[in-house]
């Protein structure tokens, strides 16, 4: 089993008073201990711990609280690999883990971005003429709602969704 | 030396159904550590006498567990609150409206239900439009305290009453 060595202090009563993994989660994400364990360790550290501990029938009560806050850890760091590390990660003792991973998915900020450059399409001649024929029309009778309704263009415009996951 | 092991026994989960018979989820746990229970003494005295205690630490139940399920487990899930809600009648209250024996939610920012707890004084002018309650702390104690004298965030209290 790994060794605890970081405070837990503040971690203990936060996980004593915690009603809810959302509480938790809150609680552990704005502990400093919890953030220099997400800038300092690797996921793949923090997720063979988190593992440990699970799979001990009779662990710690320092390692439940550590482990609590590595897996929270990991929804801090914000990498592929700290994705595919909570996405395994089972929580068969520590029965809010998956609790933890499904908040952490919804929080996600899925990044989407739109380019919504129209193609161009040159107006051909009789085109201008008819539009110089419209504005004559228009000048000699009022404006019907018709005349605002947007037609939408040949071709479908290029849009590119990216999603920035991590 | 110190008890401070803790045994996460396989969370075990009552029998517990909405008054139109929806399955709420749930978990019960048996035990407290020796080291929960130091921490949970040197966090109460922090406190002083703005709280008054009512219980000893216990597992089963936490705060939601106390309010809506006569104290057998602990509930952690806000749709099961919510079905609660709804499934038992339970109507928004009014500040201005409050009872005692209503229940009170602590939203969060987040849109959680972190906390819950009963009223025994309604709030008033006078304590500053917050209630006094007595609530369960997680798996630490039942405690007597005001509503805003609590480790949760108390600035969007809701209170909600059986429907007659």
């Amino acid at each position: 089993m790994s060794t605890v060595t970081w405070p837990l202090h503040g971690l203990l009563v936060d996980y004593l008073f915690a009603n809810t993994p959302s509480y938790l989660m809150k609680k552990f994400r704005a502990n400093d201990a919890v953030i220099e364990l997400a800038r300092d360790t690797p996921s793949v550290e923090l997720a063979s711990f988190v593992e440990a501990v699970d799979r001990d029938p009779s662990p710690d009560m320092h390692e439940v609280v550590a482990a609590y806050a590595a897996v929270v850890a990991l929804t801090l760091q914000a990498s592929q690999q700290s994705a595919e590390v909570l996405h395994n990660l089972r929580g068969e003792n520590l029965t809010w883990i998956p609790h933890i991973v499904s908040l952490w998915r919804q929080s996600r900020v899925v990044g989407t971005s739109f380019d919504t450059r129209l193609p161009i399409k040159p107006l051909e001649q009789r085109q201008i003429r008819g539009a110089a024929d419209s504005m004559e029309t228009r000048a000699c009778k009022p404006f019907r709602r018709d005349d605002f309704r947007y037609h939408a263009p040949d071709s479908v415009p290029t849009v590119i969704v990216r999603k920035d996951f991590d | 030396m110190m008890a401070c092991f803790f045994t996460p026994t396989p969370s075990q989960a009552v029998r517990l159904d909405t008054a139109k018979g929806r399955p709420v989820a749930n978990e019960q746990r048996a035990e407290i550590s020796g080291l929960e229970r130091l921490e949970g003494q040197h966090y109460e005295r922090s406190y002083g006498s703005a709280v008054e205690v009512r219980t000893g630490p216990c597992l089963r139940y936490n705060c939601h567990g106390m309010s809506f399920a006569a104290r057998r487990t602990r509930i952690i899930d806000n749709d099961a609150i919510r079905a609660i809600l709804d499934d038992d009648g339970y109507d928004r209250v009014g500040v201005d409206k409050v009872l005692p024996g209503d229940v009170v939610l602590y939203i969060s920012s987040a849109g959680d239900i972190e906390h819950s707890a009963i009223v025994v004084t309604p709030p008033s002018r006078e304590t500053y439009n917050m209630p006094k309650v007595y609530s369960k702390w997680g798996k630490w104690k039942e405690v007597i305290h005001s509503a805003n004298v609590c480790p949760y965030e108390p600035c969007d209290l809701r209170y909600y009453r059986v429907r007659g």
